[in-house]
């Protein structure tokens, strides 16, 4: 909450709360990145491996040929 | 639990199979007026009446004698699964060509459900068909639907489960004419030695095949016990049907079929004479017009373009302004530091950069779409044939390159239509060269950087310069790797039909969603890590921005690549947001907006990466120029090569890899050199 607040006020939090901010600032940033080099590694595994489960090939790519929707 | 009945649509192209599934399954498979839209079996599911139906949609084909992928694949759905039952869907207006399949399914002897679709055209040509009659001629259920609108779809359903659950075989006699019917029996009953191989085929439709010299059921007849005697039995008959009707034995089977459907349209099919023109023929008095027909194509495309440009400023507007306060409030909200960099100059940057662009990107889909269903594009393919010719390819081939225009992995997929192996090859390697709708982005904000005035001839020479490389690499491959002639080919040229105003949108809503989806799945977490390794590692000192950038991972791995690049004209940012094209083609616009957000502080947040681009001494006109070309060469990106490779194997794959890159970098250098010596 205290975090929260200054992140709102917009001030570079100051003594402790400063400390904790940087690691925690540090723990979201490493786990942001970490979830999106596995991600993209899992889906470009997927895409040369396997096709998904509606038998799209590439799901990021706009072509309802290669697609099937259910409604 | 419910009882399943799988069911096969199949039927020629063109004919509503796909239009009928969807209506049934409630899915949206593709729909196109033109043959050759479904090129994959596609499988749907429908709980009706207790029954639960598996419902498969099949490539249309014209006979059961497969010649392109796309036919193996429908003609070994029904031999190989066997489905419950096969609805054989028919065009109305044609319905002679059409019953010449249906004749086909009945000597396979499959429970066929019949359907004349389109009925609304037939009605509108005065056709009228008697169903009740043809349905007793033929032996089997005949339904009229209008797939559009879904009617009759419930009613074959209906017809369906009754002869699913009518369980003695079906007793269809396709007649040959008393002549013919002669050396049939002959044939059967010395195939019929072999118990093993008669429950495993169907003996009529073999007998008749063999007598049509079919390739396929001679492959079939090795596995049969006595097949030297059912030969010399064939050999003899076949001697004789030729010497009897003076004609090719495969020509006389098929007469005789014709004859037949004859014989039974004649009682069940009324025209009243329509004597006047109608609007398709019209329409192609004008643009199939042997002169004007090329202009006008160009002409058409043209104004695709154009009003996809125009149209689509107005949105691309908001939404950078859009992107524009969540950076401001971002950079409110957040302290200063890594995180706030990360969302401001990694997420907001890349994602918002390319985000501005979906409007176009929808647009362009929207109009091809338009041209597609109106029925203008078997025209065009047509319009070209003879000018493709010249380069080797096919009018055929045209189809897939236009779809390339959207994105290069339904268009390679379409290559499926194609006939011959060799040409299939060569239109895989150059749909590429059609500019997908990702490199759109990375055009327009290079031209519209570089070239504000020229902006939209710039990237129309995006398109003409591929287009070009497309014809002339084909000629190339028909020279050297794939020599032999291109086949002729016949395009079906559909009737015009209106494009619904609910597929148009339903098209706009697929696309944009298709973009949102992608920009959140694979742009965002790519923007993040090419945030990180521009980033990182942080400097001891309080360096500027950009020497920081220079120092990072990214800045490392672009110096090494610097003998590679300098020769055309590529710095490390260059050289990097390239790399991620392969990705996805949009990534280049994104990891751009991180590269180049240099000097976007809080003071500057109004400041577009058009002018960050501008400001960097890296860049000049010409080099824009160099890298649009070389997004345009370069391999396309994963999702299309995963599937080139799924239709052509690693070797051509690798090949066309190696060609691809060779040249676009050789392309880029001898325009980058001859650029500045010519002092550009
Ligand atoms: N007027 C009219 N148009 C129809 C009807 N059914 C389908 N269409 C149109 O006919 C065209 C072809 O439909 P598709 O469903 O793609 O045909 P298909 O048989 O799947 O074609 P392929 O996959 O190429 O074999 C589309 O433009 C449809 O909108 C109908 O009953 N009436
Ligand atoms: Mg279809």
């Amino acid at each position: 909450m205290v975090i929260m607040f200054h992140c709102f006020s917009n001030r570079a939090p100051t003594g402790v709360l400063a400390m904790a901010w940087a690691v925690i600032e540090k723990i979201i940033v490493a786990v942001l990145l970490m979830a999106s080099a596995s991600y993209l590694g899992w889906r470009a595994y997927r895409s040369v491996f396997k096709k998904n489960s509606d038998g799209c090939i590439c799901d990021g790519c706009p072509s309802s040929a290669s697609c099937s929707k259910k409604k | 639990m419910n009882r399943v009945i799988t069911i096969a649509l199949a039927g020629n192209p063109n004919t509503g199979k796909t239009t009928i599934f969807n209506s049934m399954t409630g899915s949206h498979q593709k729909v196109g007026n033109y043959a050759g839209v479904t090129v994959e079996k596609r499988e749907g599911r429908r709980k009706y009446k207790g029954y639960d139906f598996h419902i498969h949609d099949l490539p249309g084909v014209y006979s059961l004698t497969a010649y392109s992928m796309d036919e193996v694949v429908a003609r070994d759905f029904i031999i190989n699964e066997k489905p419950d039952v096969v609805i054989d869907v028919l065009d109305s207006t044609n319905i002679e060509r059409n019953l010449y399949l249906c004749l086909q399914f009945q000597e396979l002897n499959v429970p066929i459900v019949a359907a004349l679709n389109l009925n609304d055209e037939a009605v509108s040509r005065g056709i009228q068909i008697d169903e009740k009659r043809l349905s007793e001629i033929l032996r089997m259920p005949v339904i009229k639907t209008i797939g559009k609108n879904g009617a009759g779809v419930e009613a074959l359903l209906d017809k369906a489960v009754e002869v699913f659950e009518r369980k003695e075989k079906p007793d269809y006699e396709v007649s040959y004419g008393h002549e013919l019917e002669g050396d049939i029996q002959v044939v059967i009953a010395s195939l019929e030695k072999d118990g093993a191989f008669c429950a495993r085929y169907p003996v009529r439709w073999c007998a008749v095949k063999l007598i049509e010299k079919d390739a396929r059921a001679e492959e079939l007849l090795e596995s049969h016990a006595f097949a030297d005697g059912v030969k010399a039995a064939l050999k003899e008959r076949v001697r004789r049907i030729e010497e009897h009707f003076g004609r090719d034995a495969s020509t006389v089977v098929s007469e005789q079929r014709y004859g037949y459907i004859h014989g039974a349209t004649a009682e069940a099919v009324t025209r009243r004479p329509v004597d006047k023109q109608t609007v398709t023929e019209k329409i192609d008095r004008v643009l199939m017009d042997r002169v004007l027909g090329f202009p006008l194509f160009l002409l058409i495309l043209w104004l695709v373009f154009q009003t996809t440009f125009t149209l689509g400023a107005y949105p691309m507007g908001w939404i950078e302004m859009f992107f524009g306060g969540l950076s401001s409030v971002a950079t409110a909200f957040i302290p200063e530091g890594i995180l706030r960099s990360l969302v401001v100059d990694g997420v907001i940057a890349g994602v918002g950069g390319v985000s501005s662009f979906i409007p176009l990107i929808v647009l362009l889909f929207m109009f091809i779409s338009i041209l597609e269903d109106s029925g203008y594009m078997s025209r065009a393919a047509f319009i070209m044939d003879k000018f493709l010719h010249i380069f080797g390819l096919h009018g055929q081939s045209f189809l897939p390159m236009i779809v390339g225009v959207g994105c290069s992995v339904p268009a390679v997929m379409a290559a499926r239509t194609l006939k011959n192996a060799r040409d299939r090859i060569i239109t895989v390697m150059v749909t590429p060269f059609m500019s997908c709708g990702a490199k759109l982005p990375v055009y327009v904000l290079l031209a519209g950087a570089f070239f504000p005035r020229y902006a939209g001839t710039v990237v129309l020479s995006m398109y003409v310069v591929g287009t070009l490389l497309a014809l002339f690499s084909s000629l190339l491959f028909r020279k050297t790797v794939l020599r032999g002639e291109s086949t002729p080919f016949v395009m079906e040229l559909p009737p015009y039909r209106l494009p619904t105003v609910k597929g148009i949108l339903w098209h706009v809503r697929e696309k944009t969603f298709g973009y949102l989806k992608k920009a959140g799945l694979v742009l965002l977490p790519a923007s993040m890590l090419i945030w990180a390794v521009t980033s990182f590692p942080k400097p001891a000192l309080d360096v500027p921005k950009d020497v920081q950038m220079a120092q990072s991972y990214a800045g490392k791995i672009g110096k090494e690549m610097a003998p590679v690049l300098a020769p055309i004209g590529f710095d490390w940012k260059i050289g990097i947001a390239a790399i991620t094209g392969f990705a996805a083609k949009e990534m280049v616009v994104s990891t751009m907006g991180v590269l180049y957000r240099v000097e976007a502080g809080p003071d500057r947040k109004s400041d577009s990466l058009r002018e960050a681009l501008r400001r960097d001494p890296a860049f000049s006109p010409l080099v824009a120029y160099v890298l649009m070309l070389f997004m345009l060469i370069v391999v396309p990106c994963f999702a299309s090569l995963s599937v080139i490779y799924a239709e052509i194997g690693w070797r051509w794959l690798l090949f066309a890899v190696t060609y691809w890159t060779a040249l676009a970098w050789l392309l880029c250098f001898i325009v980058f050199q001859t650029g500045r010596l010519l002092g550009f």
